[in-house]
């Protein structure tokens, strides 16, 4: 049987959980909470090294479902926590916490999101597709992150290998 | 909806540049707005002087395949 090597954290409060093959490397999570999300430690991440509430936030800032949360409360549980997949916000241009419009679950918007990580990849989102040098179309998608690096191992794709060689830009 | 028909695209011309075009906007980390536009040429070879953005250090480069 193969090994996911899923991993499950929990505080007082919630269930952090950890699905390694679903990451693409955009390094939200540990740009936004090193104290928690640290993947040069082992355990990389640690649960009590930031409060519920912050975990949360940066939890669903992570644009795949590698990091999703849950509530341990069982009351709680039943409310709609996880993040929304294919759910797209596009904010005001010069101001990012004005929306501008908010996508229904499932619908699809026109307007790329693309997104320079610091000293990692670039993430695009939306609904466009990848192209070849020789015209090839390799894939369709919602989520992407590209290696801006040089350094992956399996391109176009990041693979996380910017932060081995210490990529900055 | 879809107002237009115009695809989204990410053209990959590998280990130099990544060409996205359509109707985008380019954000730095913490979300402000780099870019609005219909072109863009974003560095993937490692080596720009301009980052994000190509500027054509690729060539010459040992980085091709």
């Amino acid at each position: 049987m193969e090994r996911d090597n899923n991993r499950e954290y929990s505080n007082k409060d919630i269930e952090v959980f950890w699905r390694p093959k679903k990451c693409i490397h955009a390094s939200t999570c540990y740009i936004e909470l090193i104290e928690v999300f640290n993947p040069s430690r082992r355990p990389w991440v640690n649960i009590e090294g930031a409060t519920t509430k912050k975990i949360i936030q940066v939890v669903n800032k992570c644009p795949t479902e590698a990091l999703m949360w849950r509530w341990l409360d069982e009351e709680k549980k039943t409310q709609v926590t996880s993040k929304d997949k294919n759910h797209i916000k596009i904010r005001k241009p010069g101001d990012y916490n004005e929306l501008i419009k908010e996508s229904e679950p499932g619908e699809s918007t026109d307007i790329l999101d693309v997104r320079i990580m610091k000293d990692g990849p670039v993430v695009v989102e939306g609904n466009f597709r990848i192209m070849t040098s020789e015209g090839n179309e390799i894939k369709t998608g919602e989520f992407a992150s590209f290696c801006r690096c040089g350094r992956s191992n399996s391109m176009p794709f990041c693979d996380g290998m910017h932060r081995k060689v210490g990529f900055i830009g | 909806m879809n107002q237009n028909n115009k695809i989204n695209e990410v053209y990959i011309k590998e280990n130099s540049y990544l060409k996205i075009t359509g109707n985008f906007i380019l954000k730095d980390f913490s979300g402000n707005i780099i870019k609005k536009g219909n072109e863009v040429f974003i560095c993937c070879c490692g080596n720009s002087q301009n980052m994000p953005f190509c500027d054509g250090s690729h060539k010459g480069t040992a980085m091709r395949k």
